[in-house]
């Protein structure tokens, strides 16, 4: 990406990307992965009679809603050249604050949800800031905070599962309408947001640029700092918000509750296309990666493969769709050479900023 | 150890600060920070610069500085690998188990996981490597397979059948030092030097510093990539086999600290993400500082809820003050 940022614009380039795919790919993600999904669904129908069923679908897309919701940020932080590994340690923390305040009362549920809503930005500036000024390794930030993140939880749970649900809470945990959960539509929503931040505004754009190079964004005036920082504050926003469906389905406080969500949420964005040198890739991705985990899994469990083999199978999935998907990149990094995409790569980075 | 690939034209002379080359202060950073911390240890608590006590944190700090090691390697290519705590835990499963008490079994269990260590580092190294796959993912998914396998093995439950002949290594000292110091000792000096002097050394520093350039200078970039990942699972066995000896059991969760541990010891050493910078020696540094804050927490009896704050804290501010250092 570096290279074709800096290259001069050719006047022999054609003004339209004659390959349009690449433009709904953007929204949608990949078409590999779809097929992958896809496939994955038709296994399931073969093997277990109970796989296609609206309570089973219901369910999947209940379970997977955390997940969708966590993976959206942490495609932006690996977007901008980062990775959050405290994410795991902010769900904790939101889950464990929420059921804190609510404590049974459904009145102080606004209360709680804004009370997670900052806790999870100052976390996101913590991680931004501490990468940004004090420009240590985005991993070794993340491990801190995650680390630091974990023993105030510890502090103020006393290590013990706290506070309890308002019935409110478990009603819209587990309220659905045919197929379609609330925490589903909850989970789109935050995607549909995160698509349009990703794909239609400034900061999106500005994303990819900070993400490609550091040096080439500076120098075309993009404030990489600000960029940067925005990243982490929303991956902690979205890290927050997957706490807040959690607790609204399990119900409890648990001050390990996110552990795992780390390690899945990475898994899941970078199979689903975002590299961790960043400048590639995006949510909708992410979101068909996570999908396909979380289908994973339910269809070992219908057809009763024992949790010690899910592990392995997840893992040897984990393996199977990176080499996949590095096969998909090279292919595409094939054609770029060819030219084409230094216009798409050109459309994307180009800042409105200067012209608005 | 700021053994950076010497292409500097002669004629320019590199930055100083007080009259040493910079790099050379930027590669002793983490070794003052842990002079710093001792001297804070020592003010604390007058337990800490004791013989026993200093004894028993290089013997805890063994496993991973050997993990730790290969980890180096790893990151000096430019990649990571995440499964080396399931590679730990997966070698005392193993250990515990197929040694079954017998003397006789020693030296073909520990071939055996050397074997199935060999296997995963080939395994990475072909997927990583030979295909261009994404390092954190690649490893990560071995990682969980290699934590399934180890539970649908073990049935999750420890295995402990270790000889005491074995667990000697640990146990045992000469000159009042434990004998797995000096086995630790030699097998870092051993890389350190092949690191600095060899050829394969310099491929290493080549490969992560800028492949491309690597590779058009002749180096079997590849090769040297291989060899790092490879040495990397070796190590993490190494490393998995020095615990087992120590506690005597072996569990399927015992290593899994020792990803993160490693990788963040690798860091404060100031080894860089993306390679081609930085070395064992400063991982060594990293590991001990890590290893002795653990340590202070005991003699102090701090809380279990102050220590992440503090780890953490320390592992980020204590970066942040050398890569200042470095930038200058």
């Amino acid at each position: 990406m570096t290279q074709t940022l800096v290259r001069p614009e050719s006047p022999s380039v054609p003004a339209r990307s004659p390959r349009p795919s690449v433009r709904w790919e953007r929204w949608l993600g990949p078409a590999w992965l779809w097929g992958l999904l896809l496939g994955t669904v038709v296994v399931g129908f073969v093997a277990s009679p109970h796989f296609l069923t609206t309570l089973n679908l219901s369910n999947v897309l209940q379970q997977s809603a955390p997940l969708v919701i966590l993976v959206a940020g942490q495609t932006f932080a690996l977007i901008v050249a980062g990775v959050d590994i405290s994410v795991a340690a902010t769900i904790s923390m939101g889950t464990t604050l929420m059921m804190m305040i609510v404590d049974g009362d459904p009145g102080r549920i606004p209360l709680g949800l804004l009370a997670v809503l900052g806790a999870g930005i100052g976390v996101g500036l913590l991680n931004g800031l501490a990468t940004t000024l004090l420009e240590v390794p985005a991993f070794i930030v993340t491990f801190g905070v995650a680390s630091i993140v974990q023993g105030v939880v510890f502090w103020y749970t006393d290590q013990l599962n706290v506070g309890a649900p308002a019935p409110q809470m478990t009603e819209w945990g587990y309220k659905a309408w045919g197929p379609v959960p609330f925490l589903a539509l909850v989970a789109l929503a935050f995607v549909a947001l995160a698509l349009f931040v990703q794909n239609r505004t400034r900061f999106g754009r500005w994303m990819f640029a900070v993400g490609g190079s550091d040096e080439v964004a500076r120098l075309a005036g993009i404030p990489v700092r600000r960029v940067r920082v925005m990243a982490y504050v929303f991956c902690s926003v979205s890290a927050v918000v997957a706490s807040v469906a959690i607790s609204f389905r399990t119900g409890s406080g648990d001050p390990i509750g996110g552990a795992g969500f780390d390690w899945d949420s990475v898994a899941a964005v970078v199979i689903g296309g975002t590299a961790l040198t960043g400048g590639r890739g995006g949510v909708a991705g992410s979101v068909l990666g996570a999908l396909l985990l979380i289908t994973m899994g339910n269809i070992m469990n219908l057809v009763g493969v024992s949790g010690f083999w899910q592990i392995v199978v997840q893992g040897a999935v984990v393996v199977f769709a990176v080499t996949v998907s590095t096969a998909q990149t090279r292919r595409a990094q094939r054609m770029a050479r060819t030219n084409i995409p230094l216009v798409a790569t050109r459309r994307r980075l180009s800042i409105r900023g200067g012209k608005a | 150890m700021n053994a950076t690939v010497d292409t500097a034209d002669p004629a320019v002379r590199p930055a100083r600060v007080l009259g040493f080359r910079a790099e050379n202060v930027a590669a002793a950073g983490p070794y003052l920070l842990l002079m710093a911390l001792c001297v804070v240890a020592t003010v604390l608590s007058n337990a800490f610069l004791t013989g026993d006590n200093l004894t028993n944190v290089l013997r805890q700090s063994s496993p991973l500085l050997v993990v730790a090691a290969g980890q180096t390697l790893v990151i000096l290519v430019g990649g990571i690998d995440v499964s080396v705590g399931a590679v730990v835990s997966f070698t005392t499963v193993i250990g515990g188990s197929f040694m079954a008490s017998s003397n006789a079994r020693i030296v073909p269990t520990i071939l055996l996981v050397l074997a199935l260590g060999l296997a995963v580092g080939a395994f990475h190294a072909v997927l990583i490597v030979g295909m261009g796959t994404d390092p954190f993912v690649t490893t990560l998914g071995s990682m969980l397979c290699l934590q399934g396998l180890n539970l649908v093995y073990s049935g999750g439950s420890p295995r402990s059948n270790v000889t005491p002949e074995f667990r000697g290594l640990t146990q045992n000292s000469l000159l009042g030092i434990p004998l797995v110091i000096y086995a630790v000792a030699v097998l870092l000096a051993v890389l350190i030097t092949a690191l600095r002097v060899s050829v394969w050394g310099r491929r290493v520093y080549a490969a992560g510093g800028n492949a491309a350039a690597a590779r058009l200078s002749g180096i079997r970039v590849e090769r040297a990539q291989a060899s790092a990942y490879v040495l990397c699972s070796l190590m993490a066995v190494v490393g998995g086999l020095i615990l087992l000896a120590r506690i005597g059991t072996g569990d399927t969760q015992v290593g899994e600290s020792y990803a993160l541990n490693s990788i963040a010891a690798v860091l404060i050493g100031g080894t860089v993400f993306g390679g081609g910078r930085g070395g064992i020696g400063g991982s060594v540094a990293g590991v001990l500082i890590l290893t002795v804050l653990f340590n202070v927490f005991n003699l102090l009896g701090v809380s279990n809820y102050a220590r992440p704050v503090v780890l953490g804290s320390v592992v980020i501010l204590g970066i942040a003050l050398y890569t200042r250092t470095r930038r200058r």
